[in-house]
């Protein structure tokens, strides 16, 4: 589903954030991808996201090139991913409710689409009652679920996270990991990037290691080693 | 569907930040203070203008032993010239009458007139034009005319200097005027400009979040251009009810020192035209600042 090949990103003149990554990640699986700070975990993020563009090599999605999708196409193609990250990124002046019925109003779906399916994500991800609370007005474990409620209720065939439980205690952590489990189960595939050692081992799933930029591992049931 | 979804997203922006939507619309108003206060003047100027032109005239006198029937005719020639707004014909009897009832108490002049076999007055026409700058071209119809040599003097060359200074400064206060209007009006579309690309600034990383979920550039550019028109239309309304009372109060105080102006019926007399323009421009103003100032964030 998803494919990287040679793909380099140079920041200045030779910082490179990723060299030379080739990688494939299939439907419905659920893909780690570890490293320091710095490694290239966001910056994986990102490309896939179209938020940057590689230097060298090309991105693709279903055997779409991400590098070549232009105005109307990208955000076509940002409807079909789920993207989490650590600052949760929610829009502050819209409640719960807005905030995931979002997503959908901006893909043109019907209020009627819109008011069966947000209660359904609503009470997936156990933010019943909070539906008119704003952003300032939710905890960290809160507001990461309300980002995960708004790249589920696209119905996405992945989802990015990007360190989402960075910010969190480890209680909500475990809430968000346990959640983004269930997500996969229901077939939606997951890319995490994480440097959460706990985390790691206790998925036991593929694991892509990253170090300056480079892919060190990739291995199928994989754990933290750094 | 979606249209509808932009103009509750817009009302809400509107309502939900209301601190920040009162400061801006404070703003507005006073750009939109300043236009109107540039109307008024204008109006006032023109009003002035106008009233000072109407009391300027010219008058051609006629030779003695003309007959009324030959003044009229000429008159009537006058009358139908486009420059001509009015003329006025007095007869000798008239002008002897107002002459004896303005000098009444003046013994000696009273007892001259006595003295005199005839009338000594002579029948005038006096004309006004429509604009002063016309005078020169009215006199000159009256000198090509008068074949006859019927016309006796024309005072116009005793005033041209007065009418030549006026037509100088009329042009210059209206020249200012539509200057002063140029510049006043930038400066306050720019303040107002300004105020919304803060606003709007504040916003950014909502508006990289909207991109990142997939919303359309109009899906997320229409709700800020329609806050911004909600933006307008308050203001402009604010200000037009400011002017309403302000105007009001004044009137007559500004009618004392320019006779023939008077604002309070300028204003409400011009409702709806005054109150659109107020609310067109404001609106104009706010969804096209809002227009330009998201655009800058949906190319990052």
């Amino acid at each position: 589903m998803i494919e990287f090949h040679s793909v380099s990103k140079i920041y200045g003149e030779d910082y490179y954030a990723l060299n030379n990554v080739s990688l494939n990640i299939g439907e419905k699986e659920f893909v780690s991808v570890v490293g320091r700070s710095g490694a290239g975990k966001s910056t994986l993020i990102k490309l896939l996201l179209k938020e940057e563009a590689p230097t060298k090599g090309r991105v693709l999605f279903k055997g779409v090139d991400v590098v070549k999708l232009k105005g109307n196409s990208i955000m076509r193609y940002r409807r079909r991913i789920g993207a989490i990250f650590q600052d949760f990124r929610l829009l502050p002046s819209k409640n719960v409710y807005e905030n995931i019925a979002f997503a959908m109003e901006a893909g043109g779906r019907t209020k009627e689409e819109i008011r069966s399916d947000v209660p359904q994500v609503i009470e997936i991800v156990g933010l019943k009652g909070k539906e008119e609370n704003f952003p300032h007005e939710l905890s960290g474990g809160e507001k990461q679920r309300v980002a995960v409620a708004r790249a589920l209720v696209q119905r996405p065939e992945v989802i990015l996270a990007d360190e989402p439980t960075g910010n969190l205690d480890p209680i909500h952590t475990w809430e968000i990991v346990k959640l983004l489990l269930k997500i996969n189960e229901f077939g939606t595939a997951i890319v995490l990037a994480t440097h959460d050692k706990d985390i790691v081992n206790f998925l036991k799933r593929r694991v892509v290691t990253l170090e300056d930029g480079k892919v060190m591992r990739d291995e199928k049931v994989g754990t933290y080693k750094i | 569907m979606n249209l509808l979804r932009i103009i509750q997203y817009g009302w809400a922006g509107f309502w939900r930040n209301f601190w920040v939507s009162s400061a801006t619309m404070g703003i507005m108003v006073l750009a939109l203070c300043v236009v109107s206060l540039l109307l008024v003047m204008g109006y006032i100027t023109d009003a002035f203008i106008e009233d000072v032109q109407g009391k300027v005239d010219i008058s051609v006198y006629f030779e003695r032993d003309i007959s009324e029937n030959e003044v009229l005719d000429i008159k009537t020639k006058i009358d139908n010239l486009q420059e001509v707004r009015e003329t006025e014909y007095i007869s000798q009897e008239e002008a002897l009458k107002v002459f004896r009832e303005r000098h009444k108490t003046n013994d000696l002049l009273m007892a001259s007139l006595q003295e005199l076999d005839s009338n000594p007055f002579q029948a005038s026409l006096n004309i006004k034009a429509n604009e002063a700058s016309q005078f020169d071209s009215i006199v000159s119809f009256i000198e090509k005319e008068d074949g006859l040599g019927v016309v006796a003097k024309i005072n116009f060359k005793e005033n041209e200097k007065v009418i030549e200074r006026l037509i100088s400064i009329t042009s210059s206060i209206e020249n200012m005027g539509v200057f002063v209007t140029f510049l006043l009006s930038f400066v306050a579309m720019l303040i107002t400009f300004n105020t919304i690309r803060l606003v709007i600034y504040n916003q950014r990383d909502e508006i990289s979040v909207m991109k990142l979920v997939g919303a359309s550039d109009w899906f997320i550019r229409g709700p800020f251009v329609v806050t911004g028109s909600i933006y307008g239309i308050t203001a402009g309304a604010i200000t037009w009810a400011i002017f309403f009372v302000a105007l009001w109060f004044i009137s007559e105080k500004v009618g004392a020192v320019f006779p023939g102006t008077d604002v309070y019926k300028y204003w409400s007399g011009n409702l709806f035209g005054i109150f659109g323009l107020l609310v067109g421009f404001g609106v104009a103003l706010g969804a096209v600042s809002s227009f330009v100032a998201v655009r800058r964030y949906l190319k990052t």
